[in-house]
C-alpha cells in the first residue's frame, strides 16, 4: 500500500453522494467504493463514515432502505435522493471550479517582471 | 422535500428511538463484520480481525452519540437532561421545594382566580357576533343620568344615521308562562323584530320575527330560549307552530334559539321575547311624556367607534329636540344621546371594584416571585461549588444558566398546575357572593383563555425569578468559588444588596396589600356601627308578588294584601304586622313627590324644591322597626278611615322645610279636599344604603288612604311588602308564611321571604366581598413575605455559622448577638416599611370609593398595620437569630 492521504475537510459528504450515486451500497460499501475509485490513496476514519451518512440523510439528500447483502445478510442499503442529485451536480461544479483556480495558482511559475 | 426530510428524521428519533438505536446497533455489527471477514482473507484469526474492526469503527455508544448528534438532537437530549437533572436537584432540597411551591401556588393561584373572574366580567364571552360592534344607545339628561330612548326618536336614529348599521329597541316585561306544572315566571322582552339580526344570531330552530309582526293583531308569536324549551316545555321535539300560553295571552311559537344564547346578556332567568307592538301611541306625531320608551342597541359599520357614534346621533337628537313640545323642552339639555359599548354597560357597576382586586393579586404575584427569586439565589449561593464544578468539567455558562432555568420552570410550572386547583377551589367557595355581587353567568370554569394567560404567567414568573438568580449565579468567577468553602463564600456585595432589596420591597408591597384591607375592614367596622335608626333582630320582610297581568285592575291591596296581612297578625309567634310601602335599605319601587315651598309670600326668590319619598305605613311600623320619633305622634290605631288623615314626615324633611315654617302646622293636600295634617317628625335612618344619608319623606297611614286619593296609586298599588316583628328567631317562621301566602292566595307563591338582618348585610355586598377577598390576599402576601424574610435571614445566619462561632469564642454575649441580627432585620424592615407606606398612599386612592367613616389616608390604619408588619417581621427574624446565638464555638469551627 502506498501512502495513504488525507481527507480534506468537508469532502467526505460529497465523497458519499458520489459512491452511492452509481447504486444503492451499504455503509461498509461506501467506504469500500471509495477507497476502490480512489485506488486505496484515500483513507477515510471509519468512525466518522456513520455520522456522515446520518446526517446527509437527516438533510434528505440520501435514502435508506433495509435489504439483503451479496452475502445473504441484512444490511441497510443507502440510495440517492433527487435533492442529493442536485446537490451533487452543484457540489462538483463547485469542487471543480475551486480545483481549478487553486491548480492554476499553484502552478504560476515565478513572477516575470 | 427538503424540509419535511429533517423533520422526519426527528420525528422516527423520537417517537421510535428503540427502534433507531436498534437499527443503527444492527448496521454497525454488519459493518464490523464483514470488515472483520475482509481482513481475515488476509489471513487475520477471526477474533483479532473483530477485535481490529471494533477498535476502528470506535465503541457502539459514541456512535450512537453521533448519530444523534447527526440528526439535531442535541437540544433535545440536552433538555431531557436538564429537566432529569432538575427533578433530582429540587428532590434533594425538599424544604427549598415545598417553600417555592407553596409560594407559587398562592401567587399564581389568586391570579388564577382573577382571571376567571376578569374573563367573565369584563372580558365577558357574549352569545352574538362581533359583539365589539354591538353599542347601547341611550338618552342623557342634565345630570348625565342615562334614560331610555322615545320610539320616536330612535325610528330617526334608525333613519339618519351614518355610522350604525341598523338599530333595535326592547323592554321587559313580567311573564308568565303556563306550563304543565302551573304558571312559571319568565323573563320576557318586548322586541323590535330586527333584534336578532342586530345581534347576528339565528335561531336553532324556526325563523326569527317578521317586520310585520309588530303591527296589532299579527303579534301574538313568541321565541323561546333553549332552557325555557327544554326545562319548561320538557324540550317539545315539536314545539315550533304549537301555541303557548304567556300572560293568558295564546302565542304561536316560531323559533327556538341555540343554546348559550341570552339576551340582555346580563339576565340569567330563563328567556321569552316577543315582538314589540306598534300602537297609536307609537305612531302620535308630537311626543309627550307617556310617549313609549325602549332600551336601545345597535351595531357599528365597521370602524366606526361608540363615541362618533354617539356624537353622531347627539346631532340628529339636538334637530329633534327642537320640535319638542315646550314643557319637555324646558328639561332637556340639547346634546343628549350616548353610546357605549354593550359590554362596559353589563360591568359598569363592577369595575373599580374588578380593577382594585386586579391590583391586589398583581401585588400579591410580584410578592410572590420576588419571594421566589430571593430563595433561588440563596440556594444559587448554596451551590455556587456546584455550578463551579460544572463550569470547570467545560459546561458553557449558557448551559449552566439554562440548566437553572429549567429549574425555576419546572417549579413554576408545577406551582401554576396547584395554583390553578387552587383557583378553582376558592372560586368554589366564594361562588355564591361572586354570583351575586359580580352578576356573573353560572360557574366560572377555566377556559383556553384563561389557562393561556396562566401558562403566560408561569414562564413569566419563572424568567422574573430563576432567570437573573441563575445569570448571576453562573458569572461568578470560578476559580474563586473554588478555592473557597461553601460556608465561608461570602456571596459577593452585589447579590446580598439585591437580595435585601427583594425583601424590603416584598415587605413594602405586604403593607400595601395589608393597609388596603386595613381600610376596608374598618369601612365594614364603621358601617356595623352606623346607627341604623331602626331594629333589625325579630324583625322579617315578606314581598309578596303577584302576577301582574292578573291583577291589572284589581286593587291588590285590598283583595290580596289585606287578607294576608290579616292572616300573617294572626300567626302564632308574630307580634305584630303591617303593610308598608317602603322599607329601608331594600331596593323596591319608590314614588318620589316634588313640593315647592315658597318660602316668602313676598319674595321673588325661587320657590326651594323638596324631593320627598312617598310612603304608606300602618301604625304597627313604628313597633317592628322600633322608630323614634322627634316630635309628635306616629300613626295609632286611632286614625281609622273615618277619622283626620294624618301624616308623618322625617327629621329631613322638616330641616329642608324650615325656611317655611314649622312643619306641624302644614297638612298636605290629597285633592278633592281631603287633607292630611301633619302630626309627627320622625328621625332619621338610613333609607336606600347604609352609606347614603337620609333622604326626605312622608309617611301617610295606609288603612286611611282611599282608593280616590292622589297618593294610592304611587304606594299601595305599586310595591306593597309586609313586615312583622317575631317573638322567636324570625327564621322559624318561613315554612308557616310560605304555607299562609299558599292558603290565602295560590298566585303568591312567588313572595320573597328574608330577615332584615340579611337586608343590612345585603347593603353592605361590595364592601364585604371587597373586604374578604382583601383579607386573604393580604394574609397570603404577609405570609408569603414573613416567609421569604424568615427565608433570608435563617439562610444568612447559616451562613455565617462560623463567624459567630468565633465572635463567641472571643467572648461575645449571646444577646448582643441576638441584637445585632435582629437590628440587621430591622433595618430591612423598616426600609421596606418606609416604602409601604409611600406606596400605600398612592393604591388608597383606588379603593376610596369604598371607604366609608375611614379616610383612604387614616393616619391610625396606617400605624396599627405597619406596627403589626413590624412585630411580625421581628419575630420571623429572632428564630434565626435566637439560633445563631446558641451556636456552640468549637462546632462552628469545626465545620470546616
Amino acid at each position: 500500500m502506498g501512502k495513504h492521504l488525507e481527507l480534506l475537510q468537508g469532502t467526505l459528504d460529497m465523497l458519499i453522494l458520489k459512491a452511492v450515486s452509481l447504486g444503492p451500497l451499504h455503509g461498509y460499501g461506501v467506504l469500500l467504493r471509495i477507497q476502490q475509485i480512489s485506488g486505496d490513496q484515500l483513507e477515510i476514519q471509519q468512525g466518522s463514515l456513520y455520522p456522515a451518512l446520518y446526517r446527509l440523510e437527516h438533510q434528505g439528500l440520501i435514502a435508506s432502505d433495509w435489504g439483503e447483502s451479496e452475502n445473504n445478510r441484512k444490511a441497510r442499503f443507502y440510495r440517492l435522493t433527487t435533492a442529493g442529485r442536485k446537490k451533487l451536480q452543484k457540489e462538483t461544479e463547485n469542487w471543480n471550479r475551486m480545483a481549478d483556480v487553486i491548480g492554476a495558482i499553484l502552478s504560476r511559475e515565478t513572477e516575470e517582471a | 422535500m427538503r424540509l419535511t426530510a429533517p423533520f422526519r428524521s426527528w420525528w422516527k428519533a423520537l417517537a421510535h428511538r428503540r427502534e433507531m438505536e436498534a437499527e443503527v446497533e444492527a448496521e454497525l455489527q454488519f459493518h464490523v463484520e464483514r470488515y472483520a471477514e475482509d481482513m481475515m482473507r488476509n489471513g487475520m484469526s477471526r477474533e483479532e480481525a473483530l477485535r481490529h474492526a471494533r477498535v476502528e469503527l470506535g465503541s457502539i455508544a459514541v456512535q450512537q452519540e453521533k448519530n444523534r448528534f447527526s440528526r439535531g438532537l442535541r437540544p433535545w437530549d440536552d433538555l431531557q437532561a436538564d429537566v432529569r437533572y432538575a427533578f433530582r436537584q429540587l428532590r434533594h432540597a425538599p424544604a427549598f421545594t415545598i417553600t417555592v411551591l407553596l409560594v407559587l401556588t398562592l401567587g399564581i393561584g389568586a391570579n388564577a382566580a382573577m382571571f376567571s373572574i376578569i374573563d367573565a366580567t369584563l372580558l365577558h364571552w357574549l352569545p352574538y357576533r362581533q359583539p365589539s360592534q354591538l353599542v347601547s344607545l341611550y338618552l342623557l339628561d342634565d345630570h348625565r343620568d342615562i334614560s331610555w330612548a322615545y320610539y320616536q326618536d330612535l325610528k330617526e336614529w334608525q333613519r339618519r344615521s351614518q355610522r350604525l348599521q341598523e338599530i333595535a329597541y326592547y323592554d321587559a316585561f313580567e311573564g308568565f308562562l303556563e306550563t304543565k306544572s302551573g304558571q312559571e315566571q319568565v323573563s320576557a322582552q318586548s322586541v323590535s323584530s330586527n333584534i336578532f339580526s342586530v345581534l347576528g344570531v339565528q335561531p336553532e330552530r324556526g325563523r326569527t320575527f317578521l317586520a310585520s309582526e309588530q303591527t296589532s293583531g299579527n303579534n301574538k308569536v313568541i321565541i323561546l330560549s333553549e332552557p325555557v324549551w327544554r326545562i319548561m316545555l320538557h324540550a317539545d321535539p315539536d314545539v315550533v307552530g304549537k301555541t303557548v300560553r304567556l300572560n293568558d295571552q295564546p302565542y304561536t311559537v316560531v323559533a327556538i334559539m341555540p343554546l348559550g344564547f341570552a339576551f340582555p346578556a346580563n339576565d340569567h332567568d330563563p328567556q321569552v321575547w316577543v315582538p314589540a307592538e306598534l300602537t297609536p301611541a307609537h305612531q302620535k306625531p308630537t311626543l309627550d311624556w307617556s310617549a313609549p320608551r325602549y332600551q336601545v342597541i345597535g351595531r357599528l359599520r365597521s370602524g366606526a367607534t361608540p363615541s362618533a357614534a354617539g356624537a353622531e346621533l347627539s346631532g340628529i337628537e339636538g334637530r329633534l329636540v327642537s320640535q319638542y313640545p315646550e314643557e319637555m323642552k324646558a328639561e332637556l339639555p340639547p346634546a343628549r344621546a350616548g353610546a357605549m359599548p354593550y359590554r362596559e354597560t353589563l360591568v359598569k357597576d363592577s369595575r373599580t371594584a374588578l380593577l382594585a382586586l386586579i391590583a391586589a393579586v398583581s401585588i400579591m404575584w410580584l410578592i410572590a416571585c420576588a419571594n421566589v427569586a430571593n430563595l433561588m439565589l440563596a440556594r444559587g449561593m448554596a451551590r455556587q461549588r456546584e455550578i463551579a464544578v460544572r463550569g470547570a468539567l467545560g459546561a458553557s455558562r449558557w448551559r449552566v444558566v439554562r440548566q437553572l432555568f429549567t429549574e425555576s420552570l419546572i417549579l413554576s410550572a408545577l406551582g401554576s398546575a396547584a395554583g390553578l386547583a387552587l383557583s378553582q377551589l376558592a372560586l368554589g367557595i366564594f361562588d355564591r357572593t361572586l354570583r351575586t355581587q359580580l352578576n356573573l353567568p353560572g360557574r366560572l370554569v377555566p377556559n383556553p383563555a384563561v389557562l393561556g394567560a396562566l401558562l403566560a404567567l408561569s414562564v413569566v414568573s419563572a424568567v422574573l425569578c430563576g432567570l437573573f438568580p441563575a445569570w448571576l449565579a453562573a458569572r461568578a468567577p470560578l476559580e474563586h468559588s473554588l478555592r473557597q468553602s461553601t460556608m465561608q463564600a461570602g456571596g459577593g456585595r452585589t447579590r446580598q444588596r439585591l437580595q435585601q432589596a427583594m425583601v424590603i420591597s416584598e415587605i413594602g408591597l405586604s403593607l400595601v396589600l395589608l393597609v388596603a384591607c386595613g381600610l376596608l375592614l374598618r369601612t365594614v367596622f364603621a358601617l356595623r356601627r352606623v346607627p341604623l335608626g331602626f331594629r333589625t333582630d325579630h324583625v322579617l320582610m315578606l314581598q309578596p308578588k303577584l302576577p301582574r297581568y292578573k291583577y291589572r285592575n284589581i286593587d291588590t291591596n285590598r283583595t290580596a294584601y289585606q287578607p294576608l296581612l290579616q292572616r300573617v297578625q294572626a300567626l302564632p309567634g308574630v307580634s305584630s304586622a303591617t303593610i308598608t310601602t317602603l322599607l329601608p335599605l331594600r331596593k323596591g319601587f319608590g314614588a318620589v313627590l316634588t313640593l315647592n315651598v315658597q318660602t316668602d309670600k313676598k319674595s321673588t326668590a325661587p320657590p326651594v324644591q323638596i324631593d320627598a319619598q312617598l310612603k304608606a305605613a300602618g301604625p304597627e311600623l313604628q313597633d317592628i322597626l322600633g322608630l323614634r320619633m322627634v316630635r309628635g305622634r306616629f300613626f295609632s290605631q286611632q286614625d281609622t278611615p273615618d277619622s283626620q288623615l294624618v301624616a308623618v314626615v322625617n327629621r329631613t324633611f322638616e330641616k329642608l322645610y324650615m325656611p317655611a315654617g314649622d312643619v306641624m302646622n302644614y297638612g298636605i293636600g290629597l285633592g278633592k279636599g281631603r287633607l292630611a295634617k301633619i302630626v309627627g317628625v320622625i328621625d332619621d335612618f338610613h333609607q336606600t344604603s347604609i352609606d347614603r344619608p337620609a333622604f326626605p319623606e312622608i309617611d301617610f297611614c295606609g288603612p286611611q288612604l282611599r282608593a280616590t286619593d292622589g297618593v294610592y296609586q304611587p304606594t299601595l298599588l305599586a310595591h306593597v311588602e309586609i313586615a312583622m316583628r317575631t317573638q322567636t328567631g324570625p327564621e322559624q317562621l318561613v315554612p308557616a308564611l310560605r304555607r299562609t301566602m299558599l292558603e290565602v292566595n295560590p298566585d303568591l307563591q312567588a313572595g320573597e321571604i328574608q330577615t332584615m338582618e340579611q337586608v343590612v348585610e345585603d347593603s353592605m355586598g361590595n364592601q364585604l366581598l371587597a373586604a374578604h377577598l382583601l383579607e386573604v390576599f393580604a394574609g397570603s402576601a404577609l405570609l408569603v413575605a414573613l416567609a421569604g424574610l424568615y427565608g433570608l435571614l435563617a439562610y444568612l445566619v447559616a451562613q455565617r455559622t462560623r463567624e459567630m462561632g468565633i465572635r463567641i469564642a472571643l467572648g461575645a454575649q449571646r444577646h448582643k448577638i441576638i441584637e445585632m441580627l435582629l437590628g440587621q432585620a430591622g433595618r430591612l424592615l423598616l426600609a421596606g416599611a418606609a416604602m409601604g407606606i409611600v406606596l400605600s398612599y398612592a393604591a388608597a386612592r383606588l379603593i376610596a370609593s369604598f371607604l366609608y367613616g375611614v379616610k383612604p389616608h387614616d393616619v391610625g390604619t396606617m400605624l396599627a398595620v405597619t406596627a403589626l408588619l413590624l412585630a411580625c417581621g421581628l419575630a420571623a427574624a429572632y428564630v434565626p437569630a435566637r439560633r445563631a446565638s446558641r451556636v456552640d464555638p468549637l462546632e462552628a469551627l469545626r465545620t470546616e
